[in-house]
């Protein structure tokens, strides 16, 4: 036998030999061509084997462990020994990553449906079976997305004492993570958590504003901080952010900054300010409004009279009136809008001509 | 005889969760993982009332709602689950014909409390 493949490989040789050179050159590029396909081949089915194993064992355990924790939960205290069973299996398997990692997702999505005393009994459990350290551990991964799952853990488990984890991610490269990080200083911190507005070095998106708003207005019986040192603050994302919250909790004690922030370096500030001025009808900021709307730009402008229509009396007639002939004609028209509710004789012998 | 429940919710925990929970309280349970489970159990064993999910597999929470009200042609109480941000879905399930709705994250001791009150109300 050993002879007969002796045979055939001398004579596949020598016949190869023959072959002129470029079909020996495809030969060879078939045969590693053939070689890589198999061990592609060979490795996917490996990895699909892996993964078609662990679904089957996930799924297991998922039933499992979802039917040890429903015992759990709703055990009475006269079942004492029964609940301290099931405590100890769960204990026991918090130890091996891949039941973690189920019995972790079974807490925080059915966590994430309940409210009142089970979701509380939820976060004591969480704790209790030390999954905040293994939450804190993906905190401090390397991985930006690993460190996101860890913070949504940690905030949606309440879990106190990442203050200052938290606050070092508040500058992270990753917009997303900082943007999670900054909510999460809000959820878990509530207005002790905007402290980070202190030291962001990065814009705050608009839709970012708005979720921190949202939860923002969630909290209750605290008191609010003094706004004043971010509405001075060199970010000016954090001065937008911070007139927002002047305006949501009415803090008109602030006008005099406001007014200052008429003639702020950044267009965006000096519009939001307009626009609180406005809101707030502050009467003292119709001087400097004037003052700057010839400095400010076409679209600045318009936030200037809008405001003035707001705040006018009799004494901005004039400056209405000097506005008539401007080339923007959206300006113009308030203008005269202006001029008509304060002057409406006026106005109508305007319109005529 | 006990009052029939029948839930509708493609989370298998929670599913069992209240379960475990209405059993406790003396109702007699059926569990739809999927919207065209809830419709046979629906029609097979006439529960005294509904709660179902919206957004669930085959057929959604809206789809049972109309499967009862317009094909069974019966008034059996329909308490709908949403999550946050599926506001109009519940005015939809609303003007389907439903009774009731909580949205998630709820409380189970409010869930028995809303269900012991629509099924008193009716008797």
């Amino acid at each position: 036998m050993a002879e007969f493949y002796n045979n055939l490989f001398i004579n596949f040789k020598s016949n190869y030999l023959e072959l002129p050179q470029l079909i020996q050159i495809i030969w060879i590029v078939i045969v590693v061509e053939f070689i890589l396909i198999i061990t592609a081949f060979i490795f996917l089915s490996q990895i699909r084997l892996r993964f078609t194993k662990n679904y089957k064992k996930n799924k297991i355990l998922k039933e499992k462990y979802q039917e040890l924790l429903i015992n759990y939960i709703y055990l009475t205290e006269e079942e004492i020994q029964e609940k301290k069973t099931i405590y100890n299996q769960l204990h026991t398997a918090v130890k091996n990553n891949f039941d973690r990692e189920v019995i972790q997702k079974l807490i925080l999505r059915l966590h994430g449906d309940l409210s009142g005393e089970l979701a509380t009994f939820l976060e004591e459990l969480y704790s209790k079976l030390g999954l905040i350290q293994y939450s804190l551990k993906k905190m401090k991964s390397k991985v930006w997305y690993i460190k996101i799952k860890g913070i949504r853990e940690v905030t949606q488990m309440k879990v106190q004492g990442v203050y200052e984890e938290t606050l070092r991610l508040i500058n992270h490269d990753n917009k997303l993570l900082r943007n999670e990080a900054q909510l999460t200083m809000v959820k878990l911190y509530q207005f002790k958590g905007l402290a980070f507005l202190d030291t962001l070095e990065f814009p705050i998106t608009e839709w970012q504003q708005l979720q921190l708003i949202e939860e923002i207005q969630n909290i209750r019986n605290e008191e609010l901080p003094d706004l004043t040192r971010w509405l001075k603050s060199d970010n000016e994302y954090v001065v937008s952010f911070a007139l927002k919250l002047v305006k949501l909790f009415n803090q008109i004690q602030t006008q005099e900054l406001l007014i200052k922030l008429v003639m702020h370096r950044s267009k965006r500030v000096r519009q939001n300010a307009i626009g609180v001025l406005e809101y707030f009808k502050i009467d003292e900021s119709k001087t400097i409004l004037k003052q700057v709307y010839s400095k400010s730009d076409v679209e600045t402008q318009r936030y200037i009279v809008k405001a003035l229509l707001e705040l006018a009396n009799e004494h901005e007639i004039e400056f209405f009136e000097s506005l008539l002939n401007s080339e923007d004609p959206e300006v113009s028209q308030m203008a005269l809008i202006g001029i008509q509710s304060l002057k409406p004789y006026f106005a109508t012998v305007k319109l005529t001509k | 005889m006990k009052q029939k429940v029948l839930f509708a919710e493609d989370d298998k925990t929670l599913s069992l969760l209240l379960k475990f929970r209405l059993e406790k309280e003396g109702f007699e349970t059926y569990m739809a993982a999927d919207g065209n489970e809830a419709k046979i159990l629906i029609e097979a064993n006439n529960p005294d009332i509904i709660l179902t999910d919206i957004m669930m597999p085959f057929s959604s929470g809206l789809e049972v709602i109309s499967y009862v009200r317009e094909e069974l042609k019966r008034d059996t109480p329909i308490v709908v689950f949403s999550s946050a941000g599926q506001e109009e879905m519940v005015l939809k399930a609303f003007n389907l014909g439903a009774n009731d709705f909580m949205s998630k994250p709820f409380s189970p001791n409010e869930l028995i409390i809303r269900i012991k009150r629509i099924l008193m109300m009716l008797k």
